[in-house]
């Protein structure tokens, strides 16, 4: 992909190629990026890679309210993993991450793909569809637990409509909370998807299409064997757009449910707020951050060897 | 208190730092006021009146009261923890009364308030177990402003005339009640399916079934074998047997919708702690008439179960920062500032020692069953961690969002938690 060509160049680093390949200009030169990045440089080991280490070391104390260094080893997170409130919260963070990502891709490729037949009325559902993102997951939460309240949303109405066997208490339901939060995470952001996948179907060559018109090829075969493949990147970066927004549930889990009813779609990011500061138990809210922290390393590890580590030996 | 945090849950994440200036400051005096720098959480309407009276008490004593807001119980005692520990702190910072300040006052980041204490007879005038959930190895760290009751049961009449049956006043009459409400078409019990409403529900059930006797068992000492006992389970049984008479619309309900349930007579009782009774008040309705409210059912039904707010007076740089907090203790421990704070915020003064007839109905009948000192049990806040308080809530809201969670299911949980406890 020549999209990620630049890229690379750029985290190859200052210190790679530039000098050899410019010899005129001198050595004094090369130090300027250096310079230019060091206030980032700075931040980024201070802040970022400095409170991680601390995070890690504190989940390793018996701090409470306040960060204390006495050590007790791996209580946390022994305490942790014999939690099944902690436990219930890692099995919603996949269940719902899964159910996102997969159900905002099929959606949101599926409005794609019906906006891309130059359906009439384009812009105005092409708006439509989008809004939602638009709003903040806080918003969209508080706006489905209404929707999904059986004494003032649906429900309601379909008991008014003599239909009250339609009335699904979804919010009430400890088997159930967790999809009606599925439903309202994609009813946010499948319009994102649907905007970056018509992008990138926008951008297939229309010789494509000819060509495939004259075999005789039928439109959805075209589309997925032929055209969807060809938006890989748009997918990649859907995936990661819709990931990233799954790691750091809390609000739209505040809003809708608060984590119930009981603690049935309680989420990593709630127990670590909810420890660190309601609960005051410092040390285990690190010893909980250190896990995801762990988790999203472990995950992402793969994706970084492919992406950097390996040496271009062509494009993909 | 807790019910800020139900008032502001859409926006719990939304730390609004707002300096708030209440009331005007005072000009009477000659000598320069003293600034008075106060971090708190008060924002729900009774709150921000109730606050009003205590402002205009301190300025009036020649204070300059400068009021720090954040919104929301949780990003309250966040803001007010970092504010503590991280160097230059307001003059005074509101917590609960209990074990939540234990880590500021070990580390000696506060300074203590025996003087005033001393000078007020503190220790005469205050409950015991509320004087104890403010001192730490005999010295005072915390100004009580208030005294809420946290198991009281609110009735509506229109609901129970509609139903034609009267209000229950023992257990067993709990139940039968309840199933003639519901046969009216009204929702018994008026729940708020939020963990600590639920939470508070069963420590009401737990106390004012089965006694004080057991409570303290449970919760201040926390003796196993009290939570294994054939009582505790028929708490926990009658506990699960409410969710019957609840209805679809309950989960995640803030609890002063349950409370408007009440005022509109759809709900015929709730269980709450007093800072309810500020609902009825702006809605107009009459205790006795209107609307009722007992300390608890049945036998129990005189055991206060204290909450308290606090200021905490941290140390920082500042000449007159002990005349501000010294000047700050004096005034809002003053019978004067105690009695008109609690009225507008619906609690109970901390100091037992004020005319009773100057209270509200409920609020009098609260105080007066105060004042008997085996009616007074430090309330859950007092005697728990913060993080033992949270697991035992974990347990009784999966219980209750749960029907087929049984009840020694429910025991061996909260046995767990408390063997769990680091403290």
């Amino acid at each position: 992909m020549s999209a990620t060509q630049p890229v690379s160049d750029v985290l190859a680093g200052p210190g790679g190629t530039t000098p050899v390949s410019r010899p005129r200009r001198g050595r004094r030169i090369a130090w300027m990026p250096h310079v230019a990045l060091t206030p980032s440089w700075i931040i980024a080991i201070v802040a970022y890679l400095g409170t991680m280490a601390a995070t890690v070391e504190l989940s390793f104390t018996r701090s409470k309210l306040l960060p204390v260094f006495e050590f007790v080893g791996w209580h946390q997170y022994v305490r942790l993993f014999r939690s099944d409130v902690w436990l219930i919260s890692v099995g919603n963070l996949l269940l719902f991450g899964v159910l996102y990502v997969v159900g905002c891709l099929v959606i949101g490729s599926v409005l794609a793909i019906l906006l891309d037949r130059r359906m009439r009325g384009e812009g105005l559902l092409r708006t439509i569809f989008l809004y939602p993102y638009a709003l903040s997951f806080i918003v969209t939460g508080i706006v489905w637990r209404w929707i999904l309240d059986p004494t003032l949303g649906i429900g309601r109405s379909f008991a008014a409509m003599g239909l009250p066997g339609l009335a699904i208490n979804w919010l009430g339901s400890e088997q159930l909370a967790i999809y009606a939060v599925v439903v309202s995470g994609i009813w946010q952001s499948a319009g994102l998807v649907m905007a970056l996948m018509l992008a990138g179907l926008r951008g297939v060559d229309g010789e494509i299409w000819k060509a495939a018109r004259v075999d005789g090829i039928p439109v959805w075969r075209t589309y997925v064997s032929i055209i969807i493949p060809q938006t890989w990147p748009m997918v990649i970066t859907s995936i990661v757009l819709l990931a990233m927004s799954v790691v750091k549930s809390y609000d739209l889990i505040v809003a809708l449910t608060n984590g119930g009813p009981g603690v049935s779609t309680d989420v990593p990011a709630k127990f670590i707020i909810d420890y660190l500061f309601v609960r005051t138990n410092v040390a285990l809210a690190m010893a909980a951050s250190t896990v995801m922290l762990v988790v999203v390393v472990v995950v992402l590890m793969p994706w970084i060897y492919f992406q950097y580590m390996r040496k271009p030996g062509g494009g993909r | 208190m807790r019910h800020v945090r139900c008032a502001l849950m859409g926006a719990t994440f939304l730390l609004g730092l707002a300096a708030l200036p209440i009331g005007p400051a005072t000009t009477a005096h000659a000598a320069a006021p003293i600034k008075i720098e106060v971090m708190d959480w008060f924002t729900s309407s009774s709150e921000t009146a109730a606050l009003r009276e205590l402002v205009a008490k301190v300025n009036a004593a020649g204070g300059d009261w400068q009021n720090v807001t954040i919104a929301g119980f949780d990003q309250g005692v966040a803001a007010a923890q970092s504010a503590a520990a991280g160097g230059n702190p307001p003059t005074a910072l509101q917590f609960n009364g209990g074990k939540q300040f234990d880590d500021l006052a070990e580390r000696g980041l506060l300074n203590t308030i025996d003087g005033v204490a001393a000078e007020q007879d503190w220790t005469k005038v205050l409950p015991p177990a509320l004087g104890a959930s403010i001192s730490r190895d005999g010295h005072y760290y915390g100004v009580p402003i208030d005294d809420h009751g946290e198991t009281w049961m609110y009735t509506s009449s229109a609901a129970f005339k509609k139903a034609g049956v009267a209000v229950p006043t023992t257990w067993d009459a709990f139940f039968p009640a309840m199933d003639k409400l519901k046969a009216a078409g009204i929702t018994p019990i008026a729940w708020g399916g939020q963990d600590w409403q639920e939470f508070g529900a069963f420590y009401t059930v737990l106390l004012s079934k089965e006694g004080p006797d057991l409570y303290n068992a449970v919760f201040r000492d926390k003796k196993i074998d009290a939570v294994n006992s054939a009582a505790f389970k028929d708490a926990v049984d009658t506990f699960g047997k409410m969710r019957a008479y609840v209805d679809a619309g309950s989960p995640n309900r803030n609890w002063n919708d349950a409370t408007a349930m009440l005022i509109k007579g759809t709900g015929g009782v709730q269980f709450m702690g007093d800072f309810a009774k500020g609902e009825f008040t702006v809605a107009h309705m009459k205790e006795g008439q209107d609307y009722g409210c007992y300390l608890g059912l049945g036998a129990n039904d005189h055991y206060f179960m204290m909450s308290t707010d606090v200021l905490i007076m941290p140390k920082g740089k500042g000449a007159d920062r002990i005349a501000a907090q010294d000047l700050l203790a004096k005034v809002a421990m003053s019978k004067d500032a105690q009695l008109a704070f609690n009225n507008a915020k619906g609690g109970v003064p901390a100091r037992l020692d004020i005319d009773s007839t100057k209270l509200d109905p409920c609020a009098r009948k609260g105080y007066e069953a105060l004042k008997v000192p085996g009616n007074q049990l430090a309330g859950p806040e007092m005697v728990l961690s913060a993080d033992l308080m949270g697991s035992l809530t974990d347990v009784v809201t999966r219980f209750w969002s749960s029907p087929t969670m049984t009840s020694d299911q429910f025991i061996e949980k909260f046995a767990a938690a408390i063997k769990d406890a680091d403290d």
